[in-house]
């Protein structure tokens, strides 16, 4: 009967353990998660308004296609201000550039692969200069990209002649509208299910050989419950995605090209020294200036591919309306820039992942898609975004200080100092009275009084701290 | 504090998705609609008013959603999706760009589209139906008001009188371009008794003679080459900026001007800028269009002053419009060709067009204004605009 009960005993621990552990891993990265409960939160509250259309195949899909604009300019936004600086041209630049080629294709006969590259080297020039005037002759970044705005707003009016100019060049209706071929079996696409199903595989291979490199190097893996959890979500996330797309009508390109771009990016900005840089040259660029590294020259690189991220915006976003107008570009830098900050990228810099600020793209679109699908009054949507971006700040503002904190030591920790806890408690207790007594009687003494607080009011926070930094590894030696 | 903060900042954000949502209305629609943007008149107040009247009347099994797109043409896409994601089988848009991405995300879902006054195709693909007024009929009633006009202040070829131009957004296909070339069609016999006095006046006497029926590509191009130049956008403030440019270098060679104004909103800004001359001209003839509050008060003998002066106006009935687009959704649904029970007419750019009349209101015949707005009781006499007018004479 007792081994039964120190089996039930043991289950029960383990699973209270393994929510402990969620939880402390979830506060102390609420930065990174925060958003993404945010996105489940807003899919739930719109899937429920909307009989749960929103989040269908069909919808699903439009959704992240309309959102990839956003997205990768959100990508380079993010490095942008990671910087310390701001890119407000983005919006006319990347509708110019569009618009450059869709014109050279459509009306000047050039190949599409030329017309790209005609572009390209625009835009190296344009980051080039921007960098310049921002980086050797520092003038503040919102002033260039401003005079920026203007200047490409002009140039984009003169480009397209003032007219809209159609696309007919396969090209752009492929980028825009186009999916991965596909082969159907039944009502689903093979080709997006073997996607799917290799980046399941992927990621759990991936983690297997992370924990076998770890154990051989010795250092300290992640607890095998959050890897387990961390494999569950993503196979389930991945499986949902794999489910809508094969479902509708497979890939698009827009949405390959967005993910392309955020690998690279990923890639960039956490596996090499570039990227390393560029978080250094923004958390502290006097500092990043005095080890060595060339701030001007990677201000100039951030603001060069910041170019190139509008650049590709740019043809998606002609692409998929099919035309190239003079009203296109308003608004896309605010949308970026609103994205990356609901993504937790940090006003004050140095701080801001790529893939976050992607999620944060989705946010955005999700409530403009989901406020559509609902029929709520047109006038409410800006509204709605505003406070949304509020909140997001200001809630990377009140995290910003959080330390890692881990439930499981705690609760050990509790139990182990528990009479030291009572002790430290009580004599706080006794010195806030007492000198709580001794002002009101006005006492000569008042400062031994106030002494007695100080200390026991150290002696007690000393006590909470110590428990408050426990750490399960201190535990499990102990308890061997 | 901070905790009450944020609490409200959630509120805000979940109380004004409630509040939008309005009546919880079944999620499936038969009917959806586009428009382009809520702070427009036009598009809030009017075409978007008679929609929702005429769309409820329909009742049970036509249910339908109307959405706008602010001006953003992303957002346009973002809407039809959204619209076919619900379910409709036939969307009515007025768009907002050229509509190329609008057609297509319907047609790849099989969903049909009505192009309302706003023609929406792409390169390779058009909506299923347009309905309009006749854009040319309501040109040629602006040139012929102008050629009429001049000939009863005395102009002739041997005592021309000056003439200035505008148009409206060449973008906005084909009404602006079937405007002009409307009025063009009154105009261009009658060139010798004018003396225009825009900036390129070669450009206007070098047009051929086009009529609705011999208008095809080379006229379209010829057309919207000389209207590049006066492209008003449809902006009063544009319309103010170009006629600000005319009247710089204008040398006055009559008395009387007579300005071809594509709408009443930019009407009244060309206007300003006419009255801004050292020696302004004693007689100011000009067109426009829509009917606004302020031309109905000039034609009915109101003098305001700074504001558009107009001695005549084209009068569409939007709501025969809407009418239409709504029948033609209604037959779709049912089942039935699009066009039964309407006026059709030439197709436009291969789509299978409606057409709804048009009035022609002048400042010489004030009855025939009165009888068409007020008596119907489209616009109400007690409205404030309408306060300097005796309307006792036309009852």
């Amino acid at each position: 009967m007792t081994e039964d009960k120190n089996l039930f005993k043991k289950i029960g621990w383990s699973i209270y353990k393994y929510f402990l552990t969620l939880i402390s891993l979830f506060r102390t990265n609420i930065r990174d998660y925060g958003m993404f409960i945010a996105l489940i939160v807003i899919f739930i509250v719109f899937g429920y308004m909307t009989d749960w259309i929103f989040l269908g195949a069909f919808n699903f899909t439009n959704l992240l296609n309309q959102s990839a604009y956003v997205a990768v300019l959100a990508v380079g936004m993010t490095l942008v201000i990671v910087t310390r600086q701001i890119d407000l041209s983005v919006g006319f630049i990347g509708a110019f550039l569009g618009a450059y080629v869709v014109v050279a294709v459509e009306t000047g006969g050039q190949s599409v692969l030329v017309a790209l590259l005609g572009a390209l080297v625009l835009t190296v020039i344009v980051g080039i200069a921007k960098g310049y005037f921002i980086a050797k002759v520092k003038v503040p970044s919102f002033v260039v990209t401003l005079a920026g705005m203007f200047i490409f707003k002009g140039l984009l009016m003169f480009k397209t002649g003032n007219r809209t100019i159609s696309t007919t060049n396969d090209f752009f209706i492929q980028v825009g509208t186009g999916y991965l071929p596909t082969i159907e079996i039944g009502e689903y696409d093979l080709v997006t299910l073997i996607i799917g199903g290799f980046i399941i595989v992927f990621a759990i291979m991936s983690e297997i050989l992370k924990i076998n490199k770890n154990r051989k190097l010795n250092i300290p893996c992640e607890k095998i419950e959050l890897i387990i959890t961390k494999l569950v979500m993503i196979t389930a996330v991945t499986g949902y995605l794999t489910y809508v797309f094969s479902s509708n009508k497979g890939i698009s390109y827009l949405l390959l090209i967005t993910v392309a771009v955020v690998v690279i990016y990923h890639f960039m900005t956490t596996q090499t020294t570039l990227g390393r840089r560029i978080y250094a040259v923004g958390g502290n660029p006097e500092a990043a200036e005095l080890s060595g590294i060339n701030v001007e020259l990677i201000l100039i690189i951030v603001f060069i591919s910041m170019g190139m991220l509008a650049m590709i915006s740019g043809v998606m976003y002609v692409s998929r309306l099919e035309n190239a107008s003079p009203k296109h570009g308003p608004f896309w830098e605010l949308y970026a820039i609103a994205a990356a900050f609901i993504g937790g990228t940090s006003a004050a810099g140095g701080v801001g992942k790529v893939v976050n600020a992607v999620v944060g793209a989705i946010v955005i679109m999700s409530l403009k898609n989901g406020m559509a699908l609902a029929g709520i009054d047109a006038n409410i949507e800006p509204i709605i975004l505003g406070v949304v971006l509020l909140l997001a700040v200001v809630f990377d503002l009140y995290t910003r200080n959080v330390n890692p904190v881990d439930l499981v030591g705690i609760h050990f920790a509790k139990k182990q100092y528990k009479e030291e806890f009572a002790v430290g408690k009580s004599n706080f207790a006794k010195a806030k009275t007492e000198l709580k007594i001794a002002k009101k009687e006005d006492r000569k003494d008042l400062i031994d009084f106030e002494y007695k607080y100080t200390n026991a009011q150290g002696a007690f926070n000393k006590i909470k701290d110590k428990i408050r930094m426990s750490v399960e590894a201190d535990f499990i030696k102990k308890n061997i | 504090m901070k905790r009450f903060l944020v609490a409200l900042l959630v509120l805000t954000v979940i109380s004004g998705l409630f509040l939008g949502c309005g009546e919880r209305k079944s999620s499936k629609i038969k009917i959806g609609v586009v428009l382009p943007d809520a702070s427009e008149e036009r598009w809030a107040n009017q075409d978007g008013a008679f929609f929702k009247e005429e769309l409820t009347v329909l009742g049970e099994g036509y249910e339908f959603e109307i959405l706008f797109s602010e001006g953003d043409e992303s957002k346009e896409k973002q809407n039809v999706e959204a619209l076919i994601a619900k379910g409709a089988k036939i969307i009515i848009i007025t768009s907002q760009g050229s509509g190329a991405s609008a057609v297509a995300a319907a047609h790849a879902e099989d969903v049909m589209i009505i192009a309302h006054d706003r023609m929406a195709k792409s390169s390779s693909d058009v909506a299923d139906y347009y309905t309009t007024f006749n854009s040319w009929n309501v040109g040629k009633a602006m040139g012929k008001h102008l050629v009429d006009a001049a000939k009863a202040a005395g102009s002739t070829s041997a005592n021309p009188s000056d003439l200035a131009i505008f148009a409206g957004r060449v973008a906005d296909w084909p009404n602006a371009t079937y405007f002009f070339g409307g009025a063009f069609e009154e105009l261009q016999p009658n060139l010798d008794m004018f003396n225009i006095v825009n900036q390129d006046a070669a450009s206007f006497k070098s047009l051929p003679f086009i009529t609705e029926a011999t208008f095809d590509d080379a006229a379209k191009d010829a057309l919207q080459a000389a209207m590049q130049p006066i492209d008003t956008d449809w902006n009063p403030e544009t319309a103010g900026i170009k006629a600000a440019g005319v009247v710089a270098q204008i040398s006055k060679t009559s008395d009387n001007v007579f300005v071809l104004a594509p709408n009443d909103d930019t009407s009244a800004a060309i206007r300003l800028e006419f009255a801004k001359m050292q020696t302004p001209y004693n007689g100011y003839y000009t067109t426009g269009q829509d009917a606004s509050n302020v031309t109905l008060a000039s034609l009915m003998g109101d003098i305001l002053t700074g504001k558009g002066t107009q001695t005549m106006t084209v009068f569409k009935d939007v709501s025969k419009l809407v009418k239409d687009s709504v029948s033609i959704a209604k037959n779709v649904v049912d089942g039935v060709d699009g066009l039964t029970g309407l006026t059709s007419g030439p197709s436009i750019d291969g789509a299978q067009t409606a057409y709804s009349p048009i009035d022609t209101l002048l400042a010489t015949n004030p009855q025939l204004t009165y009888d068409t707005i007020f008596a119907t009781g489209y616009k109400s006499e007690a409205h404030a605009d309408f306060d300097n007018i005796d309307f006792a004479p036309y009852k």
